[in-house]
């Protein structure tokens, strides 16, 4: 996710069981890329009538359960579609957060934050240690 | 009714048994017979490792009398938020999911706080993997001493409840938007989240990798900074950790404010807080001038997004930690951290992006104020301690009858440190007027690795006032 070393979380954190072998998907059906076979598979836990409203979602469009479905279904690990209807206020609730985020005005020299780091120019007015 | 030894600061029970007027050993039995006694009140610790701090205080009792004397640490009992790993020790974070581990390995800072003789007594409650209810976390809320009706915050909460109960005389907190100053402000203790990097996270269960921070939660100012001299400094094992000298912040403790230049904001923070916040904060840097301090205005254009951006940070970075969790167990979960891990699922990655770019921008905003001035202080939190929230409130971040598309605010004082990776130190500066009486208190950031100024500052406050003796109604 960022340019900085692993970060040092316990290596020994229990999981309730192990990942799927490298290039298989959770249910064991072998990984070729984001295949049909997959997105079929998502949009079956949906009602077909939903996939024609779908298209791509506009970015700074409420989220609807159909939006959330399109997107589930391409995810690695998706969720139940059931539990969407269920998350739906709090992933409006979180793009009504991020309005004001979005809306702000990036210029080009702003590169991400991604870790502050003790050498760079940010810590430069330590004059303590 | 709280004994006698469990008021005492850590800084007098190492005076105490350095002159032997008090031992170890008796400390520990006190602390033990006083968390047994307020237990069924507070919930603040998930295991109590009597057994083991028994046996350490015999041992630091023996060490201090042969003359081999540790620390100001030494023989003073700790414990830290059960988030930290200890090794052969139960770390549940909080969470039916991670109930019973038992990690093979020890966190670097308890490691360092046993080598220098700090006694564990236990591990404290906290809201489920920093992120969670607390009223629907795995092993239920921790209450607020000063009302246990009322919240301690979090998601250090059980160590800011254990504090202010005086079960304990030092804790660790950890701070991914605030938890360790959100608690400290709640219950009327100090918190301490130092700049990121200053401290190691190794064995620290990752909410954000970005921005997690843990550090001291304590009493005083002074036990913060001793208690930041013992955990400070490089770690290989976690490779953000500044390879700086850490000094002896306690020794470097002053009450002497004449010429500090302190910056003070007002839009997104004095604006935003209670009345009676206000006035308490106010009167804290009046105080200050009073004694010398010059107060300047300061202004951080972008601070009212710290907590948006924020949180777009440590929810995809946190969903990415849980993600196999949150697939295969997710009914182990608090109700509120399986929401959430689950809506950051569909976060973008431009949003991501966005927020780590306005990172950069506050943080230029924040070098610019620290070229005015030498601190600034904003209050603790908006308002005192809020009640416990129902089961029904705290399932969900949408709360009833609340328009989830227009809340488009997130408020806070904190989340700019963790968006920065500035320290802040919170500290009680006042109560309520009116019942419960419940703890108010202010906040002040500093420059990166000005550890040693925000805590003199904050000494020097303390040095004037009482409010760190006030006792909750026990």
């Amino acid at each position: 996710m960022t340019e900085s070393p692993p970060p040092p979380a316990p290596d020994d954190l229990p999981d309730a069981a192990p990942a799927p072998p490298a290039g298989t998907l959770p249910d064991g059906s072998p990984q070729t890329g984001i295949s049909r076979r997959w997105i079929l598979r998502g949009a079956a836990a949906a009602p077909l009538a939903v996939l024609p409203a779908c298209g791509a979602p506009e970015p700074d469009r409420t989220p609807t359960v159909a939006a959330l479905d399109f997107q589930n279904a391409l995810a690695a690990q998706p969720l139940d579609a059931g539990r969407l209807p269920t998350i739906l206020p709090a992933a409006r609730l979180n793009h009504a957060f991020f309005r004001p985020v979005r809306a702000i005005e990036l210029t080009d020299d702003l590169e991400p934050a991604v870790r502050f780091h003790a050498d760079s120019p940010a810590a430069e007015p330590s004059e303590e240690d | 009714m709280i004994p006698e030894l469990c008021r005492l600061d850590a800084r007098s029970l190492a005076d105490g048994f350095r002159s032997r007027e008090i031992s170890p050993v008796e400390v520990v039995e006190a602390h033990l017979e006083h968390l047994e006694a307020t237990e069924p009140q507070i919930n603040a610790f998930i295991t109590v490792t009597a057994d083991h701090a028994r046996e350490r205080a015999a041992a630091a009792e023996r060490e201090i009398a042969a003359g081999d004397w540790k620390g100001p640490l030494h023989g003073v009992p700790y414990a830290p938020k059960d988030i930290l790993a200890t090794r052969g020790i139960l770390t549940t974070n909080g969470s039916r999911a991670t109930a019973d581990w038992v990690p093979a390995h020890e966190s670097t800072i308890t490691a360092r706080l046993n080598a220098a003789g700090s006694i564990l007594l236990g591990k404290l409650n906290l809201l489920e993997f920093a992120m969670g209810s607390g009223v629907l976390s795995g092993f239920g809320p921790a209450r607020n001493p000063w009302d246990t009706d009322y919240s301690p915050s979090g998601s250090s909460s059980g160590s800011g409840a254990a504090l202010a109960a005086r079960q304990t005389p030092l804790s660790i907190g950890t701070d991914t938007g605030g938890s360790i100053r959100g608690p400290a402000a709640a219950c009327g203790v100090v918190g301490l989240k130092q700049t990121y990097g200053r401290v190691s996270r190794f064995g620290v269960t990752t909410l954000s990798w970005t921005l997690d921070h843990a550090g001291p939660m304590t009493r005083t100012a002074w036990d913060a900074a001793a208690m930041l001299s013992v955990i400070a400094g490089a770690d290989p094992r976690d490779p953000t950790t500044a390879d700086r000298p850490v000094p002896d912040y306690a020794a470097a403790l002053t009450p002497e404010v004449a010429g500090l230049r302190i910056g003070v904001p007002d839009s997104g923070f004095f604006d935003l807080a209670t009345p009676e916040v206000q006035t308490a904060v106010r009167a804290a840097v009046s105080l200050l001038e009073a004694e010398g301090a010059e107060v300047v205005e300061v202004e951080i254009p972008h601070a009212h997004l710290a907590g948006n951006a924020g949180w777009i940070v440590a929810m995809a970075e946190a969903t990415s930690f849980h993600e196999k969790r949150l697939a295969e167990r997710p009914g182990d979960l608090d109700p509120l951290v399986r929401e959430r891990l689950e809506v950051a699922k569909f976060y973008s990655a431009t949003d991501y992006l966005r927020a780590l770019r306005l990172r950069t921008i506050l943080q230029r905003e924040m070098a610019a104020v620290f070229e005015r001035c030498e601190v600034m202080i904003v209050p603790g939190a908006f308002s005192p301690a809020d009640r416990l929230r129902s089961e029904a409130e705290a399932a969900s971040d949408v709360r009833p009858g609340m328009d989830p598309d227009q809340a488009d605010s997130r408020p806070g004082t904190t989340f700019l440190g963790n968006m920065t990776g500035l320290p802040a130190v919170t500290l009680p500066c006042g109560f309520t007027a009116e019942a419960p009486k419940r703890p108010l208190a202010m906040q002040i950031y500093g420059p990166p690795f000005s550890e040693a100024r925000l805590l003199s500052a904050a000494h020097a406050y303390e040095s004037r006032t009482a409010w760190t003796d006030e006792l909750p109604p026990l």
